[in-house]
């Protein structure tokens, strides 16, 4: 009896403790999201429930109307649902077998690494407003690069990319693969991380390459491929930028890139729709939680932390 | 260790490669022709990021533009700027702030948010045909009082100038310059497929419009070597052969909104019949070349006629001096006539703006005919003002001739508040019909609907 | 035989095989080197396409830029296209308006990131979960719909036309590098830490000198990455800045657009100026990315 409380004391104490430092530690992020989101965020909710012009301070307050228009009436809506689904479904998986791929390539100790490395990482650095002319160009049907070699080299008469309404979306998921080395760089990070004690024991063991891959290197990197996969799905359901200036905010040709994002963004500041921008916004919430949440619940089974802390 | 070295070595072989590469280039036989990289500036950079040059006891006012000092519209409007706070020096001190957009110029993040948050501009470079929308909410200053009594009346104005200034019979802006549109055709390609290339001999009936068209466009094998016309590209919207098929968007007594009109369906078809002649995809790249902006074909060689703007002519100078071309209104069927819409900019004072008076003293000057005369001659655009618009100047060039004589019967865009959704609207549409997903009718009546949908409210 | 000869007899074929492991070895490494060239050298090619495309375009004269068949060399060389374009807009005004910020950001998410991440991961206490949940929830609400009620706060606050609404934030941690770092701080293992507090070290102590350390790599990135959002943030600098002398460079590439049309060759000039910071900065900063960290003091893992 005096063992159980003592204990027991003992625990709570520690659980006391826990808490203490864990909210200490977390308090920036806590100060954080007080400050900076938690208005903003219940704010645009508020919105959602009215017709709000944003220049006009007064909200008429509509209800569901908004959420019930866009899900029961709203084709464009549904087009663009669409559009970022698709988008999503392939540029993550490709994402991360394309980065995680060339992330073990770089990693591997050969002449000219940190070249490589530079060169896989420039595109990032190309600011948006000259990467949309760039698509353009390279990726014309009549004279871009793109299809000139296609013809020239392998004598394909190359289809129509980013003026064609069925080819237009994998043009946009190509280009999303010539951004990868930003997430290649966590995966770099993350491989450096992989102890070579884990090698050298596997070595002894006589794996070969494929196999320390397979058992020792992918799944020590899980963790970062976790993080990529997250947000790789709340990054691609709001695709925006590049879409918006290349196609001018209309998502032409045939609407085929009129992705969530740029219809949201036209009714908040081109047809005086926030409250309907508010509401799009949270469906996407809604969306991109559930599918957050079903990969959070599988994740115990093949996300592996070597600090052993179950998630 | 060894790793570093390596690094190292390479950056070095790196470098001395790009460095050979360097000094090879340099070495390489001088080009015959020096080409003079041609850039209008003469506002120093070093002005825009100098400390204010506020002079004591002056009244600020802050003054947004899309308009850089870098490009010829943003250097005039500068100056104009100055020689006001010259001529208010003590009173009043206007500070030119450049605010870029990320598309076009109805997107208008900046103005919108401040607005909302109660700290607007006092004084708004803004695109004339979305005046009505903002006007409908609320979100710019009625001046027409203050108008009135500064003698400013409609008769100065073009109508449709004046149209889009106006909603519900209060003025919003005071119209500053305007554009339109009419055909651009290759003198060139022309002769070389047997036509008399003279302006007066240009076909006027869109029949034979459409079989100059079609003898004008060369195919090899599966590509186009050139295309006659393309109905869609430069500024082929559909407002352009809407009117010119005599068609009408909207009507202005009841306000109710009529894409549908059968005119324009006819319209539209004829437009459609180009996608369906020529196969979507390969003529879409000719239209979409060039980051969106399709006036390039032409300097290409890649397009004989092409509708656009009366702003080709100081780009093709620019671009493609040799460019042999003329220009002509737009062909039209029967029962058509000739036709143009314009746009353009205007002056605005945004709702909550905390120096009103002061705001009007500013734009009534930029406004005035006469330095909007000054700022037209120096940009090569055209002004609003009926009374400076008969200037020989204007005419001097015989192609900017057309476009002039064009104006007292140029359309404007339906001036309603739901005036930016229809061109949104009419942009998708567009699209819409000709990828074949829908047909004219329906797209039509899409927008109508929608359109008129979105009215109820203003009602 | 002579015992010489029975030596030789046994050793001979020891360092045969001695010989022919290491030509093994080579052999492999050989392979190694040329299967991953014959796969990098390729694909970077196709990489440095765009940009092969970016840098002929940006010395071209105008008369060139839309030609077909398109030019690659330009003839001639417009050199001048780099002073240009550095001299079109405030260029040196606007980059260190941006490093100024890019800096006190980076200083920001450096501070209050890794802390919060030590928390997700390393102290089990209630709530944690339920916090690091929100967290990631927070990124799932598009900012369009955020950024004016944002952009009242910061208004009341005062704040609008400086550099603090584009700062301050930072300091308060960033979710997207508290969820990069706790994954980072989750591969970490335990042993260490329980290690650390059986010895009674105090959490500040585990965490500055067992977990930083440790995660160089994770803040390198988040370095890099934050450098690069600040270099790029259009929307950020566009609302809250009212004063051209104050803006960024993002804001400055803008002014290559004109009224009708765009000054292409500038605009491509600057934007591969504009690149060289970072690429260097990248250069360096991954050079923290070399395997072989060896966790000390752990054996039999």
């Amino acid at each position: 009896m005096q063992m159980f409380s003592l204990e027991a004391l003992r625990t709570s104490r520690m659980a006391r403790r826990n808490l203490f430092y864990g909210v200490l530690f977390a308090s920036p992020w806590l100060l954080g999201i007080i400050l900076f989101t938690a208005y903003p965020l219940v704010a645009s909710l508020y919105y959602s429930f009215t017709e709000y012009t944003v220049v006009n301070p007064v909200k008429k307050f509509v209800g569901l109307s908004n959420y019930t228009n866009l899900i029961l009436k709203d084709d464009v809506f549904h087009r663009s649902l669409y559009n970022s689904v698709y988008f999503a479904l392939f540029s993550i998986p490709l994402g991360i077998i394309v980065g995680v791929g060339l992330a073990m390539m770089l990693n591997m100790k050969i002449k000219g690494q940190p070249v490589y490395r530079t060169i896989y990482f420039l595109p990032v650095l190309i600011p948006d407003v000259a990467m949309a002319i760039l698509w353009i160009w390279v990726f014309n049907a009549q004279f871009g690069i793109v299809n000139t070699l296609l013809w020239q080299l392998f004598g394909i008469n190359g289809p129509g990319w980013l003026a064609s309404p069925v080819w237009s979306k994998p043009t946009v998921i190509l280009m999303s693969l010539w951004t990868v080395g930003q997430g290649v760089v966590i995966y770099l990070a993350a491989l450096q991380d992989v102890p070579r004690s884990l090698y050298d024991a596997a070595e002894v063991d006589g794996a070969n390459a494929l196999q320390k891959t397979r058992h020792v290197t992918l799944p020590m990197i899980t963790p970062v491929i976790f993080f990529n996969l997250i947000m790789g799905m709340i990054g691609s359901l709001q695709y925006f930028t590049i879409a918006h200036v290349i196609t001018g905010g209309d998502g032409r040709p045939g609407q085929s890139l009129f992705f969530y994002a740029m219809y949201l963004y036209r009714n908040a500041f081109a047809f005086f729709k926030m409250g309907m921008a508010s509401a799009q916004a949270w469906i996407l919430f809604a969306v991109v939680l559930i599918a957050t949440m079903l990969v959070f619940r599988t994740s115990a089974r093949w996300v592996y932390y070597g600090g052993e802390e179950a998630r | 260790m060894e790793k570093r070295t390596l690094n190292r070595r390479d950056f070095l072989r790196l470098t001395a490669a790009a460095a050979t590469g360097a000094v090879m280039a340099a070495c390489a036989p001088a080009a015959p022709e020096v080409v003079e990289k041609v850039v209008v500036q003469t506002v120093e950079v070093e002005k825009i990021v100098e400390k204010e040059v506020k002079p004591a006891g002056a009244l600020k006012i802050a003054f947004w533009t899309p308009a850089s000092q870098q490009d010829i519209w943003g250097e005039k409007m500068w100056l104009m700027t100055d020689k006001f706070n010259q001529a208010h020096e003590g009173e009043l001190y206007v500070d030119y702030v450049y605010t870029p957009t990320t598309a076009g110029t109805q997107m208008v993040e900046k103005l919108l948010t401040n607005i909302a948050a109660g700290s607007p501009p006092d004084a708004a470079y803004f695109d004339r045909f979305i005046v009505p929308s903002w006007a409908g909410e609320g979100s710019l200053t009625d001046i027409t009082e203050l108008a009135n009594q500064a003698g400013v009346k409609e008769d100065d104005y073009f109508p449709f100038a004046w149209a889009e200034a106006t909603w519900k019979g209060r003025l919003y802006c005071l119209p500053f310059d305007t554009d339109d549109r009419a055909i651009y055709y290759n003198k060139d390609h022309l002769e070389e497929a047997g036509f008399d290339s003279d302006e007066k001999s240009f076909p006027t009936s869109i029949e034979e419009f459409d079989a100059m068209a079609e003898k004008l466009t060369i195919k090899e094998g599966p590509r186009f070597k050139r295309m006659g016309f393309i109905p869609w590209s430069g500024q082929g919207w559909i407002f352009s052969y809407g009117w010119t098929w005599d068609g009408k968007f909207y009507n202005p007594d009841t306000l109710e909104v009529t894409f549908n009109d059968p005119k324009i369906v006819a319209a539209c078809e004829w437009m459609v019949s180009y996608a369906d002649k020529y196969g979507m995809e390969n003529v879409e790249s000719f239209a979409q070349a060039f980051g969106g902006e399709a006036q390039q074909p032409m300097d290409a060689g890649l397009l004989s006629i092409e509708y656009n703007g009366d702003w080709m002519i100081a780009h093709h100078k620019r671009y493609k001096p040799d460019l042999n071309y003329g220009v002509v209104p737009m062909p039209w069927p029967e029962g058509g006539r000739a036709a143009t819409w314009a746009g353009g900019w205007s002056w605005v004072i945004p709702k909550g703006a905390p120096n009103m008076e002061a705001g009007w003293e500013f734009i009534s000057f930029m406004g005035s005919p006469e330095e909007v005369h000054w700022y037209c001659v120096e940009t090569s655009h055209i002004p609003t003002q009926t009374a400076y618009a008969a200037d020989p100047v204007y005419t001097e060039d015989p192609h900017h001739k057309v476009f002039m004589d064009l104006l007292p019967i140029a359309n404007c865009r339906p001036p309603l508040p739901v005036g930016n959704l229809l061109w949104n609207d009419q942009v998708e549409a567009r699209d819409l019909m000709i990828h074949g997903q829908k047909t004219p009718k329906e797209a039509l009546d899409d927008v109508t609907e929608a359109g008129n949908e979105a009215m109820k409210k203003y009602l | 035989m002579t015992e010489k000869a029975m030596q030789q007899a046994i050793v001979q074929p020891r360092r045969q095989a001695a010989t022919l492991l290491r030509f093994w070895r080579r052999y492999q490494a050989v392979i190694r080197e040329v299967l991953s060239h014959s796969v990098l050298v390729p694909l970077a090619i196709i990489y440095m396409i765009p940009f092969f495309w970016m840098v002929s375009t940006s010395l071209k004269p105008d008369t060139q830029i839309f030609l077909w068949p398109p030019v690659w060399i330009p003839k001639p060389f417009m050199w001048s296209n780099y002073p240009g374009a550095i001299s079109f807009i405030p260029f040196w005004a606007y980059i260190k308006n941006t490093l100024v910020i890019a800096f006190f950001a980076i200083v920001g998410v450096l501070f209050s990131c890794p802390p919060v991440a030590y928390s997700f991961s390393r102290i089990p206490w209630a709530g944690r979960n339920t916090l690091f949940m929100m967290t990631i929830a927070t990124m799932m609400l598009p900012y369009q719909v955020t950024m004016i009620p944002l952009f009242i706060l910061f208004s009341r606050l005062g704040w609008v036309g400086g550099y603090f609404p584009l700062i301050v934030p930072s300091f308060f941690g960033g979710a997207f590098y508290i969820f990069l770092l706790r994954q980072f701080f989750m591969t970490i293992p335990q042993e260490l830490t329980d290690a650390a507090r059986i010895d009674g070290a105090s959490e500040m102590r585990i965490y500055t000198q067992i977990m930083m350390p440790l995660t160089r790599p994770a803040l390198a990135t988040i370095v890099v990455f934050e450098f690069l959002a600040r270099w790029r943030d259009f929307l950020g600098p566009l609302i809250y800045l009212n004063e051209p002398k104050k803006y960024t460079i993002s804001l400055g590439l803008q002014m290559f657009r004109l009224e009708h049309g765009t000054e292409w060759a500038l605009l491509m000039a600057c934007s591969i100026v504009l690149t060289t910071p970072v690429v260097l900065l990248y250069f360096f900063v991954q050079r923290t990315f070399i395997q072989g960290i060896t966790l000390t003091g752990l054996k039999g893992v």
